[in-house]
């Protein structure tokens, strides 16, 4: 009885393994690059992967099911701490954080890009992260968004053309 | 023309969230999937919290307020006596008790 689920187990560790640099870089972006965040997201994801919480229904890629997990799981977070840090110390450390302009660690180009991307909305950040950086489709990018193609195409757009303003 | 335009900004973009996620290595895969600190310190407090929150429930649980003891109305005496009640006697109130009655003497009783 108990050896099926430890088989299915080790396969979907195995592909989540496979697939854990690309959610990484994923769960960062939801995260807008707080790494101690999305460290914590990715880690509740797998949680609730390995214990059953949620379930691949195969009705997408194994991907695009487990970045719909890791965005539903970030927005969960976040909500939790704004929540818990309605004493207003978090909240207003989280504000502080948010900040487009603050300075920048790494490169110069990179601090731009993610300064940039902060001015953007978060699901024009989304939509953009996953077409551009992991090479989804608009499609793919609405079904982990949740949201209609429509409404993915107007974000992609929109979001396109905004952050070619801000790059400018 | 306009199309190699797009083609040349949609690969500028692509680029610039290449740029952004520059350096920014996953942490090992195995780190966060063996680490689960927080299902286990969830697992002990669960059962910890359910019986807190049935203990709770019990204690507060409305029960039936003690029937008072019948009491027959028979037994009961009702009496009162108030402080200035004195001023309602009146001295010789006998007389307004009973028929005066005249002998032949013309004593009172």
């Amino acid at each position: 009885m108990k050896g099926r689920p430890v088989l299915i187990d080790r396969a979907l560790t195995s592909e989540l393994a496979e697939l854990h640099p690309a959610s990484f870089a994923w769960a960062l972006a939801c995260c807008g690059f707080e790494r101690q965040e999305a460290e914590d997201v990715l880690q509740t994801t797998y949680e609730k992967i390995l214990d059953g919480r949620a379930r691949f229904d195969g009705r997408s890629s194994l991907k695009t099911w487990l970045f719909a997990v890791v965005r539903h799981t970030a927005a969960d977070l976040r909500r939790r701490r704004l929540v818990a840090s309605l004493g207003l110390e978090r909240l207003f450390a989280s504000l502080v954080r948010a900040e487009p302009d603050e300075p920048a660690v790494g490169s110069e180009e990179r601090a731009k890009v993610r300064a940039a991307l902060a001015r953007l909305s978060r699901r024009q950040r989304e939509v953009l992260d996953l077409v551009f950086y992991h090479d989804f489709t608009v499609e793919e990018a609405a079904r982990i968004m949740n949201v209609s193609v429509g409404s993915a195409r107007v974000h992609y757009q929109r979001g396109k053309q905004r952050l070619q303003e801000e790059l400018r | 023309m306009s199309e190699r335009r797009d083609d040349h900004e949609d690969e500028r973009l692509r680029r610039a969230l290449h740029a952004a996620h520059e350096g920014e290595a996953a942490p090992p895969f195995a780190a966060l999937v063996d680490k689960r600190p927080r299902r286990r310190r969830t697992m002990l407090l669960a059962p910890l919290a359910v019986a807190g929150a049935l203990a709770a429930v019990l204690l507060l649980w409305p029960r039936p307020a003690p029937t008072p003891p019948r009491i027959e109305l028979s037994s009961l005496q009702l009496s009162s006596r108030g402080p200035l009640d004195f001023l309602l006697h009146m001295p010789d109130d006998k007389l307004l008790t009973q028929t005066p009655r005249f002998d032949g003497k013309g004593d009172w009783p």
